[in-house]
């Protein structure tokens, strides 16, 4: 019990500073204003192809996912965010272990009464918060449709912002692993989004062999498959522990590396 | 308080800090001498349990380093080479943040941080940005960090490094002050500073020690030879065959615009070497003695090893 209760202090103390210092940072503005300007363009852009369309008689004929605001322009706004996250989450994961090495920070960590397993969960967990406040900005969008009479199905959407959450959680592993490598704050973006787009493409694999066991495996690690799921307004098991395993693996990596500093032979 | 055993490391193949182990006890200020690249970095920090050694042990209060690390950790305050300081957080809240890092009791915070800008002098700098702030502030506010839990050792490398003499002064000052309190480590390659602050010294050379002893012992073990240094209106050659002759004069070396002697350490020496100046007409301006001082104790110790190496 006193254990649990010094892990979650020294853990929130390095999360805390973490998270306070960067989310008043030009760095993180700067991101988030590079979403907004995106965001800000694309969606009531496809909002009004939307509306136009359904006053169109060609609409009355269309049918299915065509005739569903969720299909037709909450998706194109979610992959959007997607592929924004892609290249943002390792910007601001490099603040996090190579900018520490690189001004030499890093040593008040390794040499206070903490442990490599404090410092991963810490820094783990203000990111974790800094990218939930990066999806709460971009869920206005959406939600800002809701003042119009209209029913949108908040379900599917909600569903599609938890994978979205999920997966952003991933890329956060994968970029603090990278931003574990170097005190380089510029090779770690490239490294992390590297890695980010390696993951996205993995699946592609499946076509180098036909045997079924390989094609599937392939399937499972596909991130668009999982993120597809989701966004069908479905939470599965087996997605969510494919993120929280991918997410294990890449903090057991971090954790590694950082441990390998203290033993170096 | 403080047991170094047989610490070893290596980065690859090559070995950084070779086989050093020397005790520090309680209330001692212990300063740690070597070249740059000596292995004084190292070895500080195996002793702060940055990282393990390749082999060998640290025991704080009898304690295993490696085994304990945070229990241990809390006992020690230390400032690396380069301050880790936060450019982008205001002084105060960079203090009560290392302040909890270290496991200070919440309530106990304002109070120490008081206590550590009190201590390190930044007073009128407490709500800046550390960024802001000149060298010699950052490096105080480093040192603030090291001090704020009270812990019993410091471990400071380098702490004057790059400071202007007035600062130097200053942190020598606040070291003084710190004495007592707390057992100090100090790493540094200038030389004046361990006179000044040191009960003891251990000089490392190449990762390993090469003397571990008191000030007045490594004097007076050094200090069978002193140094003359003659200033002569007519210098010529009659008077260095004459200096030569006398007894005690080991080496005579003509600089042109003065004679150096080397000489035993006995006084009458000196008064030989004036009747010898006087008498001969030969203008006497300057006559100075110069004992051994560190720097060359510490220059000659480390060459002496570099000969042996060599043989």
């Amino acid at each position: 019990m006193k254990a649990l209760k010094f892990f979650l202090r020294q853990t929130f103390v390095i999360a805390w500073r973490d998270f306070s210092q960067t989310i008043i940072s030009p760095l993180f503005f700067s991101l988030i204003g590079i979403f907004c300007a995106f965001l800000s363009y694309t969606f009531p852009r496809e909002l009004f192809r939307f509306a136009n369309s359904y006053v169109m008689p060609a609409f009355q004929q269309m049918g299915g996912q065509e005739k569903n605001i969720h299909f037709a322009v909450f998706v194109s706004h979610i992959s959007l965010i997607n592929l924004l996250l892609l290249f943002c989450v390792p910007a601001l994961t490099m603040k996090f272990l190579a900018e520490e090495r690189k001004n030499r920070t890093f040593d008040l960590l390794m040499t206070a009464p903490v442990s490599s397993f404090h410092i991963v969960t810490g820094k783990y967990l203000a990111l974790l918060g800094l990218v939930f406040c990066f999806l709460a900005v971009t869920a206005f969008y959406p939600l800002m449709v809701a003042v119009f009479p209209s029913e949108i199905p908040f379900g599917p959407l909600l569903a599609s912002y938890i994978g979205l959450f999920l997966l952003a959680a991933l890329y956060t592993a994968v970029g603090l692993f990278a931003s574990s490598l170097t005190s380089s704050i510029f090779l770690s973006v490239i490294i992390g989004f590297i890695l980010n787009i390696v993951l996205w493409f993995i699946s592609q694999g499946q076509d180098f062999s036909d045997n079924p066991i390989f094609t599937s495996i392939m399937e499972y690690l596909s991130l668009g498959n999982h993120l597809t799921s989701f966004i069908k307004g479905s939470l599965t098991v087996s997605s969510c522990v494919f993120f929280a395993s991918a997410i294990f693996l890449f903090l057991f990596l971090v954790y590694r590396v950082i441990e390998f500093g203290r033993w170096r032979p | 308080m403080i047991e170094a055993c047989n610490l070893h490391k290596s980065y690859g193949h090559r070995a950084a800090v070779r086989d050093v182990s020397f005790t520090v006890n309680k209330g001692e200020i212990v300063g740690f001498l070597g070249p740059n690249g000596a292995g004084k970095t190292t070895t500080m920090r195996m002793l702060t349990g940055y990282m393990s050694p390749s082999q060998g042990k640290v025991l704080i209060d009898s304690q295993d380093i490696s085994e304990y690390p945070v229990e241990v950790k809390q006992k020690i305050g230390y400032l690396p080479e380069a301050p880790p300081l936060y450019k982008d957080m205001y002084v105060r809240d960079y203090l009560q943040f290392t302040a909890r890092l270290k496991c200070c009791p919440s309530h106990k915070i304002p109070a120490l941080t008081v206590r550590a800008i009190e201590k390190a002098g930044l007073q009128s700098v407490q709500k800046r940005l550390i960024g802001n702030l000149s060298k010699g502030f950052q490096q105080r506010v480093g040192l603030a960090q090291a001090i704020i839990t009270d812990p019993d050792i410091l471990i400071l490398d380098e702490p004057t490094v790059g400071l202007d003499p007035r600062q130097v002064v200053e942190i020598r000052e606040l070291l003084a002050d710190l004495k007592g309190q707390h057992t100090i480590i100090l790493s540094t390659h200038i030389l004046p500073e361990v006179q000044t602050s040191c009960d003891r010294v251990i000089i490392i050379h190449e990762g390993s020690i090469v003397t571990t002893s008191t000030l007045q012992e490594l004097g007076s073990k050094l200090s069978a030879q002193k140094t003359i240094t003659l200033k002569i209106r007519n210098n010529s050659p009659a008077l260095l065959e004459k200096l030569q002759s006398l007894k005690g004069v080991l080496s005579v070396q003509d600089k042109k615009t003065s004679i150096e002697l080397q000489t035993s350490s006995d006084s009458s020496v000196n008064e030989q070497v004036a009747q010898v100046a006087v008498s001969g007409n030969f203008g006497l301006l300057e006559m100075k003695e110069e004992g051994l001082n560190l720097e060359e104790v510490f220059i000659r110790l480390t060459d002496g090893n570099k000969r042996n190496e060599q043989k």
